[in-house]
């Protein structure tokens, strides 16, 4: 007979015995916390119930324990609140209206403070497409299995396309799903300045401990690891300790981990060792499909036409997406009728960063930089490598972003044949689908170019 | 039990107490007041198993006993008779009141089942001027949530370390923090717990008398005892958020500008704020002015200036005028300091040159 059965049993008798309206205030909410040498703690929700308890009923409950335990020799009460609120309740002073969604709140207000997670990153409102599709299944086998597949599951992606909202749902729905378990969700950054503040208050050993202690460590863009050796060094003991263990752990990163500059090799040979799952641009159909649940979710009410165009004009980043989102709202609202699409284009281009806008020059010179070459030998012909693939990636990258004229290129390239710029734009094309790195390369340069511009 | 006493003394007693009873239906008693006399004290208690409060009440006992009877027919009892003195007895569980001109009966309850009041044992207490601890409780319990769906939003918390007291609450929207430096206390361990709102209302209406009240808390209880009253609630039993890292530290626009007109402004400004109860703050470094301004579709417009004195960047932003004119009572300086990173982010209001008390409050979206 456990704890559970053994209380209920001895309320059965207690209800016998006492009446209604007393069995209700009084035997709500009370268990049996601990059984342990012949002593029954008994909790009570509040100190009125202990204080009842222990003077009126003490001899009744004794009693009925004892004739199914008869070991037993005394009881102990002690408080310990239930998780739902008791007692009496008094009535609001006034009604409680709720906030207009035009309110805004405290940033990061509801983060549990014991696993670090947002609630609101749920996995049902994650949206699922052919560009994440992998990544969603992955998260899904490790939240059915944590620990044992994919261990450690790496995600990557761009900013602002779910990677967050991934990690966090998979920590939630473990949390909610199976039985407790210890969880908790850090970013690289936090991790590295607890780190330090431990190291300043000569508590590195409990830093340690609270990380070993996890059944689930949830670690956001590691990316910010890199060059930071001492915290690495440390990560990398915290993540053998978990691991060993058979713990989960999930990382997420902007970049594949080979990619993550200055990182050692150890923690990078273990960040690979269990599963690499990429997060790409959404496509159309899943942006409008982020789009109508993004506005279900607000209750934001504006025609298919206008989000089709939204998903139309946005096409990288899902936050953007949001933003677009709320802005073309806002404006709806705040003139009070169903904006056109060309109103929507209008409203939309000034929020847009025009992508196309960089020059041929801008780029040549952000690929020398990129490089560390000196822009002028981009111009000359030689067939040196370490200047040949800088001039191959930035004839890519004008043809790609620009459309530039294979013509065109040949000519900025101090009078090349077009020939040449055709050749490199198809074996850069050809060298990206075998090296990621290379990707990652151009990825970056692209980024540097695109930031200028603002 | 016999006692005989003032009237006025047990009048406003006994209206204390009833505040504290409960209309719980399963258990009348709780609705209920107990009146004790034991050795030379007067005591009346009450609770509603959150809150539980007891006062003494200065009286000459002939008899020691106990008597309880419900809250609602002694207080509008007393209330009604023109007597200054009155004699209480027990007669069975019923309270029997006789003078010169009438004879009265109370039905009550034995005694025996009013609930028993909680031991509160507590290692440490703090020392505070009441008067001071009800205005700084008044200050931040404005900012408290008043649903129950976040039970530690609807709470005060209190931190307590060495000598200084803080006290906070937050609806998530806005925030409130009073920072108070006691004298006598010197706790070496920090405490921190989280008073229920309601809790903190009843407080605040006890705590009227200038006298000096001592509080402390355990685990799950908050005890005050002043002059001649007890009080006692029950804690949240939660974690407040780490709001101090949501307190920014810089500012790109500061504004001063004198309180009794922001608050007479944003007042008048009310009468035409929209159904979201919202007012648009401009905060302009070249006009040295706030201007304020209100639209509703079918009341009308206005838009009024502020003079002020602004530095850093101009900005726009609009706010919920309710919680402007919440928070902005509470501080006690004639000028007062507005402190904003632009339209997005929250907006710190203080006194100028008073850092003991803050109240943030986050801006609403839109233009």
């Amino acid at each position: 007979m456990n704890n559970e059965e053994l209380w209920s049993q001895a309320l059965n008798d207690i209800e016998l015995a006492v009446s209604r309206a007393n069995f209700v205030t009084w035997f709500k909410d009370t268990h049996i916390l601990d059984f342990a040498d012949g002593v029954v703690t008994v909790g009570a929700p509040n100190g009125f119930s202990k204080e009842w308890l222990e003077n009126k009923f003490h001899k009744f409950i004794l009693k009925s324990l004892r004739s199914r335990v008869p070991e037993i020799r005394a009881i102990n009460y002690s408080i310990a609140a239930s998780s739902t609120p008791q007692a009496a309740r008094i009535k609001p002073r006034k009604e409680f209206a709720p906030q207009p969604e035009e309110q805004l709140e405290f940033k990061d207000f509801y983060v549990d403070p014991k696993t670090n997670l947002n609630p609101k990153y749920a996995l049902d409102t994650f949206i699922v497409g052919s560009f994440n599709e992998l990544a969603h299944a992955a998260a899904l086998a490790v939240i059915k299995n944590p620990g044992r597949v994919y261990n450690p599951l790496f995600i990557y992606g761009g900013v602002g396309l779910g990677k967050t909202h991934l990690l966090q749902a998979i920590g939630n729905a473990i949390l909610k799903n199976g039985p407790p378990k210890k969880i908790y969700y850090i970013s690289s950054e936090k991790f590295s300045n607890e780190l330090v503040s431990s190291i300043q208050n000569n508590a590195v050993h409990n830093f340690k401990e609270k990380y070993r202690d996890f059944d689930l460590l949830v670690v956001d863009d590691v990316q910010f690891f890199s060059n930071k050796t001492k915290t690495q060094e440390e990560f990398f003991y915290t993540f053998n300790a978990l691991h060993e263990a058979g713990k989960q752990v999930v990382f997420s990163s902007d970049r594949p981990p080979k990619s993550i500059p200055d990182i050692g090799e150890r923690l990078l040979s273990r960040m690979e060792a269990g599963v690499i799952v990429d997060i790409s641009e959404p496509e159309y159909e899943s942006r409008l499909a982020i789009l109508k649940s993004k506005a279900a979710e607000r209750k934001i009410g504006l025609p298919e036409t206008t989000l089709e165009l939204i998903a139309m004009l946005i096409q990288k980043n899902i936050r953007e997406l949001e933003g677009a989102l709320n802005t073309i709202y806002m404006q709806s609202k705040y003139q009070n009728r169903v904006l056109s699409n060309d109103d929507v284009k209008s409203i939309l281009s000034k929020n847009i960063k025009p992508k196309n806008a960089a020059t041929p020059s801008q780029i040549i010179k952000t690929v020398a930089e990129f490089y560390d070459i000196p822009e002028k030998s981009i111009y000359e012909h030689t067939r040196k490598t370490e200047i040949v693939r800088p001039r191959q990636v930035a004839m890519y990258l004008i043809r790609e972003d620009l459309k530039g004229s294979y013509p065109f290129i040949g000519q900025k390239f101090g009078g090349m044949d077009h020939t040449t710029a055709i050749h490199a734009y198809e074996k850069i094309i050809q060298e990206t689908k075998k090296d990621s790195k290379l990707e990652e390369e151009i990825k970056r340069i692209r980024e540097k170019y695109q930031n200028q511009q603002k | 039990m016999k006692i005989q006493c003032l009237n006025k003394n047990l009048k406003s007693a006994v209206s204390v107490a009833e505040r504290n009873t409960s209309k719980n239906q399963t258990l009348p008693i709780l609705n209920s007041i107990f009146i004790g006399a034991e050795k030379d004290t007067i005591k009346i208690r009450a609770t509603n198993l959150e809150t539980a409060v007891e006062i003494s009440v200065s009286g000459k006992i002939h008899n020691a006993g106990s008597v309880v009877v419900p809250a609602k027919t002694i207080n509008s009892f007393l209330n009604n008779i023109p007597e200054e003195q009155i004699i209480l007895q027990v007669q069975k569980n019923n309270l029997f009141i006789k003078t010169d001109s009438m004879e009265t009966i109370i039905r009550g309850y034995p005694p025996e089942d009013f609930p028993i009041f909680p031991k509160v044992d507590i290692a440490e207490s703090i020392s505070m001027s009441s008067p001071e601890l009800r205005f700084s409780l008044a200050s931040v319990v404005t900012a408290a949530s008043i649903s129950d769906i976040k039970p530690e939003l609807a709470s005060v918390c209190f931190n307590i370390f060495k000598n200084s007291v803080k006290i906070a609450a937050t609806d998530s929207f806005r925030l409130a923090e009073k920072n108070i430096v006691s004298k006598e206390t010197r706790l070496e361990k920090m405490t921190s717990f989280l008073v229920p709102q309601r809790s903190v209302q009843e407080m605040l209406r006890l705590l009227e008398n200038d006298e000096n009240v001592k509080l402390g808390a355990n685990k799950n209880q908050i005890i005050i005892l002043g002059g001649d009253y007890k009080f006692i609630s029950r804690l949240t039993d939660g974690k407040f958020p780490d709001y101090e890292q949501i307190i920014p530290k810089s500012f790109k626009t500061i504004a001063v500008a004198r309180k009794n007109d922001v608050l007479s402004n944003i007042k008048l400004a009310s009468v035409f704020a929209g159904k979201l109860n919202d007012i648009t703050l401009f905060f302009s470094p070249s006009k040295k002015a706030i201007l304020m301004s209100t639209a509703h579709s079918e009341v009308g417009e206005h838009s009024a200036s502020v003079s002020a004195s602004v530095q850093g960047e101009e900005v726009t932003a609009k706010f919920n005028w309710r919680y402007l004119a919440d928070g902005i009572p509470q501080i006690n300086s004639e000028y007062i300091e507005f402190n904003l990173n632009g339209d997005q982010s929250p907006m710190l209001i203080k006194g100028k040159g008073d850092n003991s008390y803050v109240y943030l409050v986050m801006p609403m979206r839109g233009i």
